[in-house]
């Protein structure tokens, strides 16, 4: 199989939390590039950064306080619209 | 970066070591297909043959247990980017019979071979800082897992090799040179053949076991190569990546029977039980003794790319 085909991400859905800086930003951006559906996600308290992230990236932003089961619940109810 | 830019390994160099069978040539189709230049060796020369041409890749025999076969190697060989040690043999045997010769024939073609190996292509694998040169260990999930029969001195060996690239890494670094191993679960090959009892030779016994509840697949052992053979991987040093389909997560003990070739009587034994004392009984009318021939010494068959000073045998490709 050809590498393109072999390592291909594109149309995946890819959700990265904690991807408005740092690592989660470049794995953000490597994976728009290569056409994946990217949605980051972070803490309402960071919404603004995020929002500016997915805005350099062309990706979606959302937001998530992982250390809460109802917000994580929240999340996947975002995705799934 | 792009992904095809990424995983690229268009016009580097490979060896690969007993890439005419089993997983050595699932990788070096997948090498070759991918834009890399593939040189394999092996023992048997029918199959260095009919592999080297089926693929377009250059095939040359040589017994890497011994300093004429690996100078052999290097001298053929040359240059390369990456070295891939993929030759590797199993024998099992009650404890209370294994023999040093069983031991020694199984560490010297897994472990002992893989090392003198890489000391001998040291001046020939030309990393930098940029683009460090590869050596990937072909490893077993057997090496932390003792599943697949009484397999003492393969089990031993793959734990070595996993080791190996420890300490060895602290010199290699200096020379850009990443050695990393791959353990490797169940591939559709012919040492897993051996192990197979089912009746319809399908391997459903070892699927059954594995959480997948299949084995392997080509793709599946060309992309981890690929990955740490490209920039992708290249920060990836001294360490062991499994690919198994997680069958020692789940369950270490996942083979009971199977099918073992007796290095004394060259004859497939079989083992019925497990539960000691073990029940053998001989188990292929066949004869293995293909699986012993060293071949034509000579055998060398170069691609169009390349000319080999020590190719005396037959040019296929003009």
């Amino acid at each position: 199989m050809e590498i393109e085909h072999l390592f291909s991400v594109e149309g995946k859905v890819a959700l990265i939390t904690g991807a408005s800086r740092g690592i989660g930003k470049m794995i953000a951006s490597q994976l728009q590039e290569n056409g994946a559906k990217v949605y980051i996600a972070s803490h309402p308290m960071d919404e603004e950064e995020n929002i500016q992230t997915a805005k350099e990236l062309q990706c979606h932003s959302l937001t998530v306080d992982v250390t809460n089961v109802d917000s994580i619940k929240q999340l996947v109810r975002d995705l799934e619209e | 970066m792009k992904i095809k830019e990424l995983f690229d390994i268009q016009g580097k160099r490979f060896f690969i070591t007993g890439g005419h069978t089993g997983v050595g040539r699932m990788i070096a189709e997948g090498i070759v297909q991918n834009g890399g230049s593939v040189s394999i060796c092996g023992r048997r020369s029918a199959l260095v043959q009919k592999t080297s041409q089926d693929l377009l890749c250059t095939g040359f025999t040589a017994d890497i247990t011994t300093d004429e076969g690996i100078k052999r190697c290097v001298d053929i060989v040359g240059d390369i980017d990456v070295l891939i040690n993929c030759a590797g043999t199993s024998f099992a045997g009650q404890f209370d019979e294994y023999s040093e010769y069983d031991w020694d024939k199984t560490i010297g073609i897994n472990l002992t071979a893989p090392f003198l190996l890489t000391q001998a292509f040291l001046p020939h694998l030309k990393g930098t800082k940029e683009q460090p040169a590869v050596i990937i260990n072909i490893g077993s999930t057997e090496a932390v897992v003792a599943a697949g029969g009484s397999a003492y001195g393969y089990n031993a060996s793959k734990a070595a090799l996993m080791h190996m690239p420890f300490k060895l890494q602290e010199n290699l670094a200096k020379q850009y040179i990443n050695w990393n191993t791959l353990n490797l679960g169940p591939f559709d090959t012919e040492l897993l053949s051996f192990l197979d009892q089912s009746p319809d030779n399908d391997n459903s016994h070892i699927k059954e076991h594995n959480p997948q509840k299949r084995i392997g697949t080509k793709n599946e052992v060309i992309g981890p190569i690929i990955y740490l053979s490209s920039k992708a991987g290249q920060y990836i040093k001294g360490r062991t990546i499994e690919v198994s389909g997680g069958i020692t997560a789940y369950l270490g003990n996942y083979m009971t029977k199977g099918n073992y070739l007796d290095w004394h009587t060259k004859q497939w034994m079989r083992i019925e039980s497990r539960t000691y004392p073990y029940k053998w009984k001989r188990a292929k009318p066949e004869d293995p003794k293909g699986l012993f021939d060293i071949g034509k010494d000579d055998l060398c068959l170069c691609n169009s790319n390349k000319k080999y000073k020590h190719c005396h045998g037959e040019h296929l490709w003009k």
